[in-house]
């Protein structure tokens, strides 16, 4: 078995963080180096609104990767986010498309920070714990 | 916006498609460089009539086009290297014939090839663009399939869309490559029972929605009109073309490509409207791909994409509209930015009479379509051209 680090360049655990354009205010994702909307170099990491919708989602069922071939079927959900960007992530059970999720910045087994997407805050332990993703405080 | 001019006088001729297979001890180099050598003798020209070449191909590193003159031994005075994986072949066509026009060029080689060896596809998926890579990629590493079972199922709920309407692309298709030799899954037959009873990849997408990656080569050579006749060599025209790139990049799910942006304008320039078509050829890595092509080319409405499948006949021999004639990418399998040349190689062969078993019938006129480079959740390129049979 091999296990990747994904180069996911997700600051801290916790809240979701994504980049924000210090010049004209525009929430950047996936990550670059220069704003989408206006080119300036002036993007910084910073605390978003995590709340989103379920744009689509799919059930995985084969994996180009061991870490997660070993642990299908797994899920994952484009999300629209209120704050503008869309974003995969890993997507907690029982939310279906048009349901209203929140972003969070996790780890998963190997350190890598994930996006997730929780559609039930009060149940997000145990599915954590299930996938093997390194639970923060909320 | 100005126009694109007119594309008379541009002929392409000697349609090659080559060496298609599961896994090839070959480089995508040989793939190239083995359409080019098949290009020069069914034109019966000398190597050193080759001036231009534009090519594709995912697995040329570390060489590019510019190394491979050498390896070649070509001296030419015109070269493009077009990385638009899908929407490859119709911007070669589109380049290539502006430069014919305007005197940079007289023959110009455009290839697709690539190679496939056990791991290959892994390592392209997991190293393909700095987007898909951060933010594609780590969520569940399923490769394109991911990305597309999320347009697929976005479709179906928002049209109404069943599994049974991209079926019945998927079964047209492998009937079409039952009747072309060297499409690697045509020996095995495909029902619409095997298609909905497949074993399931990622919601809602099953096998037979998904390609084959192979090993093959595509290309075909673009000249004037005069040079092929005085060659005496069949040929297709471009009666129009055009492409875009990142259109609607609002849409939070691609459910249209770019092709509503130009297709008016590219039948008015064309001359002719969708039920002058006598065969499409859509890029077809996934179904879903093939009703936004059907859909934003105009053969229907937007979201009904579905519907008009469900009505009409698309094998190559049924009387409907033809469409992917020799099986495509989903029958043929897909070889990495071959795929991109496949249909329009596969029209240049129907418009001059020489497909084979799987000749269309009296087929005058053709639309080629591709679409190509998901850098993260969707395809960024949409092209189109409209072919007519040369009048010889």
């Amino acid at each position: 078995m091999s296990d990747v680090l994904f180069d996911t360049g997700l600051p801290a655990t916790g809240a979701l963080q994504l980049q924000v354009c210090e010049q004209c205010g525009e929430v950047n994702y996936p990550r670059r180096e220069l704003c989408g909307h206006c080119l300036a170099d002036a993007l910084s990491w910073r605390p978003v609104d995590d709340g989103g919708t379920v744009q689509s989602m799919t059930e995985l069922q084969h994996s180009l990767e061991d870490q997660y071939a070993e642990k299908l079927p797994w899920r994952v959900a484009s999300v629209l986010l209120d704050c503008g960007p869309v974003a995969f992530a890993h997507l907690q059970p029982g939310v279906a498309v048009n349901g209203r999720v929140s972003l969070r910045i996790l780890e998963d087994a190997h350190g890598s920070p994930m996006l997730v997407a929780l559609g039930d805050r009060a149940n997000a332990a145990q599915w954590l714990k299930d996938i093997d993703f390194r639970e923060d405080s909320p | 916006m100005s126009t694109p001019g007119s594309y008379q006088g541009i002929a392409l001729v000697t349609p090659v498609s080559l060496g298609y297979a599961r896994n090839s001890e070959h480089s995508a180099r040989w793939y190239i460089g083995s359409v080019l050598r098949e290009l020069i003798a069914a034109a019966g020209i000398d190597k050193g009539d080759i001036d231009g070449l534009a090519l594709s191909s995912f697995g040329l590193a570390p060489d590019s086009a510019s190394f491979l003159t050498q390896q070649f031994g070509i001296t030419l005075r015109w070269l493009e290297q077009l990385p638009f994986g899908g929407a490859s072949g119709v911007i070669a066509l589109r380049r290539a014939a502006r430069a014919v026009q305007n005197g940079d060029a007289d023959v110009v080689a455009c290839i697709g090839g690539d190679t496939a060896e056990q791991g290959s596809f892994r390592d392209l998926a997991a190293d393909f663009s700095s987007f898909s890579n951060s933010a594609a990629y780590p969520y569940g590493s399923g490769g394109p399939n991911m990305p597309f079972a999320m347009i697929t199922r976005a479709y179906m709920e928002e049209t109404g869309a069943s599994r049974e309407d991209f079926g019945h692309i998927a079964v047209s298709q492998r009937y079409n490559a039952q009747h072309y030799p060297a499409a690697l899954l045509g020996h095995k037959p495909l029902s619409m029972t095997d298609y909905l009873d497949a074993r399931p990849i990622a919601s809602p997408l099953h096998l037979f929605d998904c390609v084959m990656p192979c090993a093959g080569g595509e290309g075909f050579l673009l000249m004037s009109v005069e040079r092929a006749r005085a060659l005496g060599l069949p040929f297709a025209t471009v009666l129009a073309a055009d492409e875009r790139h990142n259109a609607y990049p609002e849409d939070p799910v691609q459910l249209r490509g770019g092709w509503p942006l130009f297709a008016e304008q590219l039948y008015d320039r064309a001359g002719i409207g969708p039920p002058d078509i006598d065969l499409l050829q859509t890029y077809d890595d996934y179904p879903v791909i093939c009703l936004l092509q059907m859909e934003g080319l105009g053969f229907c409405e937007p979201g009904r994409g579905f519907e008009f499948v469900r009505g009409t006949d698309l094998t190559f021999d049924g009387g409907g509209l033809p469409h992917n004639t020799s099986g495509g990418q989903l029958s043929i399998g897909q070889a990495g930015s071959a795929a991109g040349y496949l249909g329009l190689v596969e029209s240049i062969r129907q418009l001059t009479g020489c497909a084979g078993a799987n000749q269309v019938a009296d087929a005058r006129h053709a639309m080629v379509s591709g679409y190509g480079m998901i850098n993260y959740d969707r395809g960024l390129c949409s092209a189109a051209a409209v072919l007519a049979r040369g009048d010889g």
